[in-house]
């Protein structure tokens, strides 16, 4: 009975009734190649040969000697479909079988055996459909629980909310929570609206919540991408803190946000731990600064002791012992004071308690004065000494020269200090223009001891130098590189060295100035010739503090026959006003000790209550660019722009000066 | 020259007085309200001084005070600017910003940080036009 054609669908047919299994099988042969039949009478055959292989489709009667045609049904378990034959009115039997899973029933009749093939090909067809679309779901299923389990398995407590912030999922972690925290039934699970327990909480003045609640909203609705948000959740056991965090998605264009919940307790505790260790510590190095700051005025009061006896000492009759003697005191002295300046100077520095001031300086003169300070030192070891400042550099900038000139200090000092032959190179050059900030690189090249590169890293490191050997060798305490380090970085600059050991070193500062405009000598000296004063000569008080700027007011002010007298800052201004009378102060508005700006708010705050009024003028470096309005509602009179062109200066003070004239006649004429 | 030395600290009066010595006699008082009395003394019986080193900082009467009061004074007496004593505030404040202020505050003439170096006290003798 069987084929060969192992492609054919087989189909095992159960009747052990002869002539009704060959009229089956007759029916179906029509179409031999397309199936394969086999056909047994007993139920434990059936089962036999579906043990070696899987027919497509079970055709059994419904009485069989060993059994009924249900038992079959419940074998095949759904692996493939069973119909079933019964005699005519048995279809109580049939129907019970249908029940019991069976795919079709054909009831025995001559008409239904003839039509048993497009019974056997309709059954196959609508069993195919059905198990791809068991299979599709099977698919789903799986999909869907690998996707339960995965944010069941996270130990982040997790939803995902809909468009209208209903829960659709929940994750274990979630749900054990919410049980474990007691949160009230309906406030959790899936189908809660979570943005109104939200905005529950939240108005129980709840900031966190209120904050989350907002956040939630706000990734909803597409205003925020994200949101994030640790929190504190203490529980009666234990202080508890939390990250919130929430973040959308989309599918098939519906809007969905998850919600993430972690605990971060123990991040959030090691943070406070750090924190306060910090906070600590730097408490602690505060206090030590603070100290040290303060206790210069207890340190300076025996070292004038030592140094001033000493002076005293020297001025004494001496034998020639004794004198060297006092030269050794003197140098142990002077030696012990810069320590203590350095460290002092450290102090402060830590402590904050060093500004950073701008004013105009010319960074030549500055480098010339470091190199003027220290040229005895260098040419006494018989050292060669090269100075090479680019002539780029705009003769006036804005910064902080003494800082400057202390790191440059710091740095001749010790190429002087470590180089013991050859020479030793400062130069300055422009490197960088940003708008008005010019990064200036100062360097200064020795052909000195060097520095191993294993101790380089350490040597901007108070109280280290190269090695401990050097220190006997060479003296010094180790403080300067730091404290010029400190300088060069509060001035938002950087310092930093290359050196080759027995070659030598150089230390490079990148400084950020701001440029000045060009300062008055330059601007206006072919103007002098037609400088002329109308009114009757003045008594003007000059407050500036750059020489160069001096001198030219000075021979301005005097060629239109005004008598003048300078000041250097704010604080020679107020004391030049208290020991005279002027009826005008021109007043530049940096400077160092007191600025023009303070000096004028001294000035009127002591008018206040009298009829006193001294007037002033401001003059002002454009680089500062200062609103006009700004000086004039502070208290200046009248407003004067560096560079200026001396007509600028006699129109501004004429116009002053006759203002004040004219109200002290109104005021007289009104009496 | 006849100069005042106020100062609490011994060590450092005697470290002045020894340096001015070779220019000027100097009385010594420890502090502010001494100073002024001596002050006053000293003009009463028309000898005053040409010159007082001033400690900022003192017990009693400090520093910044004495001159106050010895500038009222002067002001009282109607003693011209040009021959008003000279006062150098003496400090061991290093922040020059600080005693800028006091120096403004008290209208003393000039200030000298310690330890005090003889070429430094000359220099602002010289300054002062107290010695050539």
């Amino acid at each position: 009975m069987l084929t060969d054609n192992l492609d054919a669908t087989f189909i095992l047919i159960v009747e052990d009734n002869c002539s009704h299994a060959g009229i089956i099988q007759r029916a179906i042969e029509i179409a031999p190649e397309e199936y394969h039949l086999e056909v047994v009478g007993t139920i434990c055959d059936a089962k036999n040969v579906t043990k070696r292989l899987s027919p497509a489709l079970v055709l059994a009667d419904y009485r069989l000697p060993d059994g009924y045609g249900g038992e079959l049904v419940e074998m095949a378990d759904e692996s493939w479909p069973v119909i079933i034959m019964t005699s005519q009115g048995n279809e109580r039997i049939a129907v019970a079988a249908m029940k019991s899973g069976a795919e079709d029933y054909i009831i025995k009749s001559p008409e239904a055996f003839k039509n048993i093939a497009h019974t056997i090909k309709y059954t196959l067809m609508a069993w195919s459909l059905k198990e791809t679309r068991r299979q599709a779901e099977e698919t789903i299923r799986e999909e869907q629980l690998f996707t339960h389990s995965m944010i069941d398995g996270l130990s982040s407590h997790i939803c995902v909310i809909d468009a209208q912030g209903i829960i659709v999922i929940t994750n274990r972690a979630w749900n054990t929570f919410a049980v474990e925290n007691n949160a009230v039934e309906g406030t959790y699970g899936e189908g809660t609206d979570y943005l109104a327990v939200c905005k529950a909480i939240a108005e129980d003045e709840n900031a966190e919540i209120e904050e989350i609640d907002a956040g939630i909203r706000g990734v909803l609705n597409g205003s925020l991408p994200s949101f994030a948000k640790e929190y504190p959740c203490h529980s009666s056991e234990a202080e508890r803190w939390f990250i919130c965090k929430v973040d959308p998605f989309k599918v098939s264009s519906r809007n969905y946000a998850v919600i993430l919940n972690e605990n971060i307790t123990e991040r959030k505790i090691a943070e406070f731990e750090l924190r306060s260790a910090k906070t600590e510590a730097e408490s602690a190095n505060c206090a030590k600064s603070d100290f040290l700051a303060n206790m210069s005025h207890e340190i300076r009061t025996p070292m004038n002791g030592v140094i001033g006896m000493t002076e005293l000492l020297k001025m004494t009759e001496l034998t020639e012992e004794q004198t060297n003697y006092v030269k050794n005191i003197e140098i142990s002295g002077d030696n012990l004071l810069c320590l203590i300046n350095n460290i002092l100077d450290l102090s402060k520095i830590e402590a904050q308690k060093v500004t950073i001031e701008f004013e105009e300086f010319s960074l030549h003169h500055c480098i010339n004065d470091v190199v003027l300070m220290q040229k005895h030192i260098i040419h006494e070891k018989g050292l060669a000494l090269d100075v090479d400042v680019a002539s780029e550099i705009p003769h006036l900038l804005v910064g902080d020269q003494l800082r400057v000139k202390q790191i440059l200090i710091n740095l001749l000092g010790n190429a002087a200090k470590f180089t013991v032959q050859g020479g030793i190179t400062i130069s300055a050059q422009i490197i960088e223009q940003q708008d008005a900030t010019m990064f200036v690189r100062i360097a200064v090249r020795d052909t000195g001891i060097g520095i191993s590169s294993e101790t380089i890293d350490r040597i901007f490191t108070p109280f280290v130098q190269a090695d401990s050997s050097t220190t006997r060798q060479f003296g010094g305490t180790g403080l300067g590189l730091s404290i010029s380090r400190h300088l060069a970085e509060l001035m938002n600059g950087s310092i930093s060295v290359e050196s080759t050991p027995g070659v030598g070193s150089c230390f490079s500062v990148i400084l950020p100035f701001l440029v000045a405009r060009m300062d008055l000598m330059e601007n206006d000296t072919n103007e002098e010739s037609t400088v002329s004063w109308d009114g009757a000569p003045l008594r003007v008080l000059f407050v500036e503090d750059k020489q160069i700027n001096i001198e030219f007011g000075m021979a301005l002010l005097g060629k239109m026959g005004h008598s003048v007298v300078s000041a250097l800052n704010g604080v020679e201004c107020l004391v030049a006003l208290k020991n005279g009378t002027f009826d005008l102060v021109l007043m530049d508005i940096q400077m160092p000790v007191m600025n023009g700006m303070d000096a004028l708010r001294q000035i009127r705050g002591k008018e206040q209550g009298t009829s006193l009024h001294q007037p002033v003028i401001a003059l002002t470096a454009c680089a500062l660019r200062e609103d006009k309005e700004e000086f004039l509602k502070g208290g200046f009179d009248g407003y004067v722009s560096k560079p200026f062109k001396a007509n600028d200066l006699i129109f501004e003070m004429t116009r002053v000066i006759e203002y004040f004239a004219s109200n002290i006649q109104e005021a007289v004429g009104s009496h | 020259m006849k100069c005042l030395i106020v100062e609490d600290d011994a060590i450092s009066s005697q470290i002045l007085v020894g340096m001015i010595s070779r220019y000027a006699a100097s009385d010594v008082v420890i502090n502010g309200q001494e100073a002024l009395d001596l002050f006053l003394q000293a003009q009463e019986s028309n000898s005053p001084y040409d010159l007082i080193l001033m400690d900022i900082m003192m017990p009693g009467t400090n520093g910044l005070q004495a001159v106050l009061s010895i500038r009222e004074k002067e002001a009282a007496m109607n003693i011209p600017l040009g021959l008003r004593v000279k006062i150098i505030m003496t400090t061991a404040l290093d922040d020059p910003r600080t005693v800028m202020k006091a120096l403004y505050e008290s209208d003393a003439n000039s200030y000298l940080i310690k330890p005090i170096k003889l070429q430094k006290l000359e220099g602002e003798l010289r300054i002062l036009k107290l010695i050539p």
